[in-house]
């Protein structure tokens, strides 16, 4: 019933599904330019988000992401270069069908089997998130704590090649956080006798500096000298650019299980659509009878990676919604744009806010089918239009516009100097194989944490110890000691790369 | 595995733990800078509960000490297996270093000659760092240039602040 109210809300605003419409078709195009991702996008339109209502903003954004991820796989098929990482997976057999001329099935495949796994995990998402926030509504502080330290170290261990590089990458996120006056006793931490900076940090200019600007200069480092126009390979015969019905029943188990995997992947924070793709693609190509031509151009190796990679969508934003923990940075960003517009996440927000969070659903499930219709008519097209622009053309128009971005938010030239400083800082960080998106969702939960943990010693009367007595605060505590260890024993016992495990998969 | 694999491989695993070690270093250098500021937190001694103080001390002593088994796993050319670092020193001078010296010339244009010619100057002289070289040379820094101003000032109602010097749109708008 909530969720038909949802659809009532935004069906009866036309601003708001103009803004699901246009995050439709520009989360398709930003997501199949090459080195342009969903979350550059999203950094850099969330000043935006302060000039329009709520829900239309984190529609705007939700539906940019959605789309973003399923548009990488566009310039993967056609280009053999991945939109984005999510689309990783989808090159090995994307871009071989397109040199069979196949290139009209292979997009109307991914089409498919992103719409189909996004819809798995967007209604995992309606169902679980409303359930565990009926749970988490009787954690108090101490409970919290854990969540939060067990959000920073998986995060911190599986987001980076490196766990030690990762969870430094969460510290100095965290860091960044006690910029600011203290929340309790509003004492000045690291301002450096900045005025600009009692006021903590702003996640605008960081997010457009580690996102956005580094990218830009990760671009500018890169030689675009040989990049051409791509030749595109006409279909031999009609049937060629179509999917026939018994293609789709062919693929269903493989968009099934990969739904499965991307939907449990997402669940996880930190664990992106990127790993999702290439476990599906895995498990995929283990299991199917023709596992052998897997590589070579067939449908079935690009409906289980798209499926998978567009499943975590959903799930991702179970963790923000149900505790005010973003999983991922795509959920920090909207963390960032629910307290622009002064709502409080967490298990109540079902409660104080429910017109919004049900019109973010219903908003993420109309996005899924337009940005299928854009993909199944139009990828193609898209795809030549983009091939048409050089890259050298889009990136010092994209750093301008970051720059403009970030004065937008607070319109201060203190915050563009912020975010040019991050990007430097960004693009060092992505050389050294530290991450950014584990700096961002840490800046994002560090304040949170700190919250907690001062809280729960103010109600304990045996200072730490209030963590033993608190059996869920223990569990939590112990999930990522054992992802960690899993991580390394697995380190250990086996030097295989990820290409290497698909190979023997 | 031929013999020229590997040694490519060998010598990207000392490249990584080399930059392993600077990073180890600079994280280090950061978290002793940051803990000696944490020194001047005020603290009231008589409050219940934890100060302002202990949360990021803790965080710069996890990231010192982290920072120094980065430095030393790198001193000892150890890394992770799957860490491949890309940082070239070459490439960051001649290509990203203008970049960036660009980016906050940018903020300074800003202040001085307001939104349009600071950003008609960087998208030129971006434009030309990345390559783009004839017709589109000329004609992308003023089309963008009037399309965002349009986007964020015009459309979205931006507050745009006043140059500090000379504004060409104010010189524009009194004609």
């Amino acid at each position: 019933m909530d969720l038909i109210n949802g659809f009532i809300t935004i069906f009866s605003s036309p601003i708001t599904m103009l803004f699901i419409v246009m995050g439709s078709v520009l989360g398709v195009v930003v997501g199949a330019v090459p080195g342009l991702t969903a979350s550059a996008a999203i950094a850099m339109l969330v000043p935006i988000t302060y000039y329009i209502d709520p829900l239309s903003a984190l529609a705007f954004l939700y539906v940019i992401g959605k789309a973003g991820r399923f548009g990488g796989s566009i310039s993967a098929i056609l280009f053999n270069t991945p939109g984005t990482t999510a689309a990783a997976a989808t090159i090995l057999d994307g871009h071989p069908m397109t040199q069979k001329g196949q290139a009209g099935k292979a997009l109307k495949t991914a089409s498919i089997s992103s719409a189909i796994g996004d819809f798995t995990g967007e209604i995992l998402l309606i169902c679980g998130a409303l359930t565990i926030a009926t749970f988490t509504k009787q954690l108090g502080p101490p409970e919290y704590f854990a969540i939060y330290v067990c959000a920073f170290l998986i995060i911190g261990s599986v987001i980076s090649s490196s766990v030690l590089k990762g969870i430094v990458s969460t510290l100095f996120g965290a860091s960044l956080a006690m910029i600011g006056l203290d929340p309790i006793t509003s004492e000045p931490r690291f301002t450096f006798g900045t005025i600009e900076l009692y006021n903590g940090l702003s996640l605008v200019p960081l997010l457009i500096g580690l996102f956005v600007i580094s990218e830009v200069f990760t671009q500018a480092s890169h030689d675009h000298s040989k990049d051409g126009r791509h030749d595109t390979i006409k279909a031999k015969n009609p049937d060629d650019d179509h999917l026939s019905m018994a293609e789709v029943k062919r693929c269903l188990p493989f968009i099934g299980k990969g739904s499965a995997i991307g939907s449990v992947v997402g669940l996880l924070p930190g664990v992106g659509s990127a790993v999702a793709c290439f476990v599906a693609y895995g498990e995929g190509r283990r299991k199917a009878k023709n596992g052998d031509k897997w590589g070579t151009g067939v449908i079935e190796g690009i409906a289980a990676p798209e499926s998978a990679n567009n499943a975590v969508s959903g799930p991702s934003m179970i963790p923000l919604l149900a505790l005010g923990v973003p999983g991922s940075t795509i959920a920090a960003m909207l963390l960032g744009v629910f307290m622009i517009h002064g709502i409080q996440v967490g298990p109540q927000i079902f409660e104080t806010s429910g017109d919004i969070v049900y019109g973010l659903f219903a908003a993420g499930l109309i996005g899924i089918v337009l940005y299928f219709l854009i993909g199944w008519f139009g990828s193609a097209f898209i795809g030549r239009q983009i091939d048409k622009v050089p890259p050298i053309m889009i990136y010092p128009s994209i750093l301008a516009v970051a720059c403009v971005s970030a004065y937008t938010a607070r319109s201060s030239l203190f915050d563009v100097g912020l975010a040019c400083l991050f990007g430097v800082i960004g693009y060092l960080m992505r050389v050294t194989n530290l991450s950014t998106a584990a700096a961002v969702i840490a800046f994002v939960l560090a304040p949170g944490a700190e919250q907690a943990l001062r809280q729960s010693l103010l109600l304990s009367d045996n200072g730490f110890a209030i963590f033993m007595d608190r059996p869920v605060a223990l569990a939590f505590f112990a999930i990522p000691v054992f992802a960690i260890s899993l991580r390394i024993y697995s380190r250990m016992r086996s030097e295989k790369t990820p290409a290497e495990m698909l190979d023997t998969a | 595995m031929n013999t020229s694999d590997l040694s490519s491989s060998d010598r990207q695993a000392r490249k990584t733990a080399r930059h392993d070690l600077a990073t180890g270093l600079a994280i280090l250098a950061l978290a002793g800078f940051l803990f000696i500021e944490s020194l001047d937190i005020p603290v009231d001694l008589e409050d219940a509960g934890l100060s302002a103080r202990f949360f990021p001390q803790a965080i710069c002593g996890l990231m010192a000490v982290l920072g120094a088994i980065l430095a030393f796993n790198g001193a000892r050319g150890q890394s992770a297996p799957d860490d491949k670092t890309t940082f070239d020193g070459k490439i960051f001078i001649s290509k990203v270093l203008p970049l960036s010296v660009l980016s906050f010339a940018y903020v300074w244009l800003f202040q001085l000659f307001g939104y349009t010619t600071a950003t008609l100057i960087t998208v030129y002289i971006g434009s030309y760092l990345f390559g783009v070289r004839g017709k589109a040379f000329l004609l992308l820094s003023p089309i963008m240039s009037l399309l965002f101003y349009y986007l964020f000032f015009g459309l979205m109602g931006v507050f745009e602040p006043p140059a500090e010097i000379f504004d060409v749109m104010v010189y524009l708008k009194n004609l």
